[in-house]
């Protein structure tokens, strides 16, 4: 059997393609906890700020925050353990953490800088920061999470039409339940 | 100079191999996974993987999980150095060694 220069070319372009959607299957895989424990705490954390006044609000956040942060570094760890040892390792959990702790900071300078006077923009702006971010990561990497960031993006900005006395059982719902759809979807991957 | 595998070589086999010699770190690959991956029909997939299973490259298990039956295919110790020895074939035959 002769393989020309152009069959060997194709074939490896083949092998590669095969192993990248590997890797992003894999990847996948690999997400769906985090945004299923993530839906879980979106879903507590509104749930009881509709629930408490807005002066617990931070109280409600900062454990939940906490314990988000702390469950996914050792997840973290546990996968990179898991991981074969032939597959790449795309990003560092310390740039995972510093990315998040930006994401945090860049949220408390945008309500500093400008100062909503209603209670809304609180509770919609950290949605669409979210979903605008798996919106970046989608386009770049994981096409998949582009389309859940997009859902929650719109979905957040809809509950403006939402009345006031609900948009919190909104944001429980669409944020956290939508999270864990979404990484009910990504496990199948 | 490297041999080519014949058996390997065909557009799907060597699909699927890549993408078992992929996964091996992980264990078995569901049949249902490998077909999604591959976007092959069953029947397609079937008839090339009792090829591969034929000689030696990979095995296929049956059983179930509760009632619901269940296909695993691994590559197996040859079947990766077949793979391994046809990808430094075609780079070979790439850098015109």
């Amino acid at each position: 059997m002769a393989v020309s220069k152009s069959e060997a070319a194709g074939a490896l372009r083949d092998i590669e393609q095969a192993q990248n959607r590997v890797g992003e299957m894999r990847s996948y895989r690999l997400a769906a906890p985090y945004l299923i424990g993530w839906g879980l705490i979106w879903a507590i954390g509104y749930t009881l700020m509709a629930l408490r006044p807005m002066s617990d609000w931070g109280l409600i956040w900062l454990p939940l925050d906490l314990v988000g942060i702390g469950v996914s570094i050792l997840a973290g760890i546990r996968d990179n353990k898991r991981m074969p040892a032939s597959a790449p390792r795309n990003v560092a959990t310390w740039r995972v953490i510093v990315g998040v702790l930006f994401v945090a900071v860049y949220v408390a300078a945008t309500f500093t800088l400008f100062a909503p006077h209603d209670v809304r923009p609180f509770i919609i702006y950290p949605g669409m920061v979210v979903g605008a971010i798996y919106i970046v990561i989608g386009l770049a990497w994981m096409p998949r999470l582009g389309w859940i960031g997009a859902a929650i993006f719109v979905l957040t900005v809809a509950g403006l039409l939402v009345p006031r006395d609900y948009l919190l059982y909104w944001m429980a719902a669409i944020g956290g339940g939508g999270l864990m759809l979404s990484g009910a979807w990504l496990r199948t991957a | 100079m490297s041999a080519p595998d014949e058996i390997i070589h065909q557009s799907l086999r060597l699909k699927i191999m890549a993408t078992l010699n992929a996964e091996c770190g992980e264990g078995p690959l569901e049949f249902t996974r490998l077909r999604n991956l591959l976007k092959a029909t069953d029947g397609n997939l079937g008839s090339h993987l009792t090829t591969l299973e034929k000689a030696g490259y990979v095995t296929i298990d049956k059983d179930f999980v509760g009632k619901k039956p269940r296909t695993r295919v691994a590559i197996t110790a040859a079947g990766a150095n077949a793979f391994k020895g046809h990808v430094a074939y075609l780079r070979e035959v790439l850098n015109g060694a």
